[in-house]
């Protein structure tokens, strides 16, 4: 399962822009995963500029 | 289609590109929501704030309250610490990106425009027509806003063209992946740019020196997504902040994303237009996006207000506005995205080589059309695609 760590994400949407099933969602000051939609390509782990994003077993 | 409010426009993002679009089209007469989920106008700032002067007052009246250094020369440093130094047609601004977009807010609010912030669009609203409105969250209230036309400019993270149907998810190798400070008491040169190159800096991308005035300056580089996978850009970041600026205060930090892809084919659907970042317009070599969304913004308006007229808010009424993308900065867009990908992969070595043939040329003399065709010496078609480059353009 992809998790969001909310402490060091800066929001800042680079890994909604990658996500290629729209399973991201980042309203206000919050980032949600939406888990139906992920499959867990990782893309998002990948570009996010600060590490906020980790893929727990 | 059951709604709680109408609007004829809302658009969906108050950067540049929406805000541009508003203004425009209020001063047509209009009636223009813009929905930003942000609390403020231009902040956080996610931007290294850098943009051609003559470019940007084609657009609206410079004022010097925004502007916090006017830039005279550029710095390209090789890996190995050689550097070229150019200073022809090299007329650069630094904005402050808040007071700039407070004063392109202003211009759009005094024209008629209405901006709701703390906004957030959570959804369209589509019928046979194609788009025909959001879902609002303000304050709590959910509300269904009827409109006739939507224009996404919700950056780089853009969901609403998706929801019509646009396929817009960024490749790796297609998103630069940035992090950036604001560094206070650093000595360097004011009025001088300074780019960083090389595969231990910043792989397939650049480390930029931005001067803010006053000691400070936006200290940030960016990356290929496709090359992120073994170092953060913060982590790249941190490491060249301590090595060349060891004394500079960090007083803000930013991460982000830039497109460095080719424009969206379709920025329309019926019922929506798509601009800026959304609609992947940024310039793909040097990562700018401002220009390119004051641009799209204004062809936006101009295209939304003719099919407004006409009360055809059809795919095809509003592919005009493809058009002149095209026709406008759509065509530089397409070679600058072929020199990103030849100069993305030069190894070290042509760096080194290139700062190395250039060395002790009077910066006046040096163009960049000059340092490209040094480095492309081996890929001779792309040279063409060069010989219109300037930048900061954008």
């Amino acid at each position: 399962m992809i998790v969001f760590r909310d402490d060091v994400c800066d929001h800042c949407g680079t890994c909604v822009s990658v996500c290629p099933r729209d399973a991201i969602a980042l309203d206000g000051r919050v980032i949600r995963l939406l888990p139906d939609r992920c499959d867990r390509c990782k893309r998002c782990l990948i570009v996010c500029p600060v590490r906020a994003v980790e893929d727990s077993p | 289609m059951r709604t709680d409010q109408r609007v004829e426009v809302v658009v969906v993002g108050a950067g540049p590109a929406g805000l541009m679009a508003a203004l425009a089209l209020a001063r047509e007469g209009h009636e223009v929501i813009v929905a930003d989920r942000k609390e403020r106008l231009g902040a956080p700032v996610r931007c290294a704030e850098g943009v051609g002067r003559e470019a940007l007052q084609k657009y609206i009246p410079l004022d010097s309250g925004w502007i916090s250094a006017v830039i005279r020369s550029v710095r390209l440093v090789a890996p190995s610490g050689d550097s070229v130094e150019l200073g022809r047609h090299m007329e650069g601004l630094v904005l402050d990106r808040v007071g700039f977009e407070e004063d392109l807010g202003r211009r759009a609010v005094e024209a008629g425009a209405r901006i709701q912030l703390n906004a957030y669009v959570s959804g369209l609203l589509r019928g046979e027509k194609g788009v025909q409105g959001v879902l609002l969250e303000r304050t709590g209230d959910h509300l269904r806003v009827g409109c006739s036309l939507v224009i996404a400019a919700d950056g780089v993270e853009s969901r609403v063209a998706r929801w019509a149907g646009i396929e817009t998810a960024l490749a790796l190798r297609d998103v630069e992946t940035c992090a950036q400070y604001l560094l206070e008491d650093i000595d360097i040169d004011e009025s001088r740019c300074d780019f960083f190159f090389g595969r231990e800096i910043a792989p397939g991308g650049y480390a930029w020196v931005f001067p803010k005035g006053r000691r400070r300056a936006n200290v940030g580089l960016g990356i290929s997504g496709g090359r992120a996978a073994r170092r953060s850009p913060r982590e790249l970041l941190d490491r060249l902040v301590n090595r060349h600026y060891p004394r500079g205060r960090k007083v803000r930090f930013a991460a982000g994303g830039v497109p460095v892809s080719r424009s969206l084919k379709r920025p329309y659907a019926a019922g929506l237009l798509v601009v800026g970042d959304a609609a992947r317009q940024s310039n793909p070599l040097s990562g700018g996006g401002i220009i390119p969304a004051l641009e799209a913004g204004r062809l936006a308006a101009e295209t939304a207000h003719r099919a407004l007229t006409r009360g055809d808010l059809s795919e095809r009424s509003l592919s005009a506005y493809g058009a002149a993308w095209n026709r406008s900065l759509g065509r530089s867009q397409k070679r600058y995205y072929r020199l990103k990908e030849a100069v993305s992969r030069l190894p070290d070595s042509t760096l080194e080589r290139t700062a190395g043939a250039l060395k002790g040329i009077d910066p006046e003399r040096l163009t960049l059309f000059r340092v490209f065709a040094t480095a492309l010496r081996r890929h001779p078609r792309l040279i063409w695609d060069a010989r219109h480059l300037f930048l900061p353009s954008a």
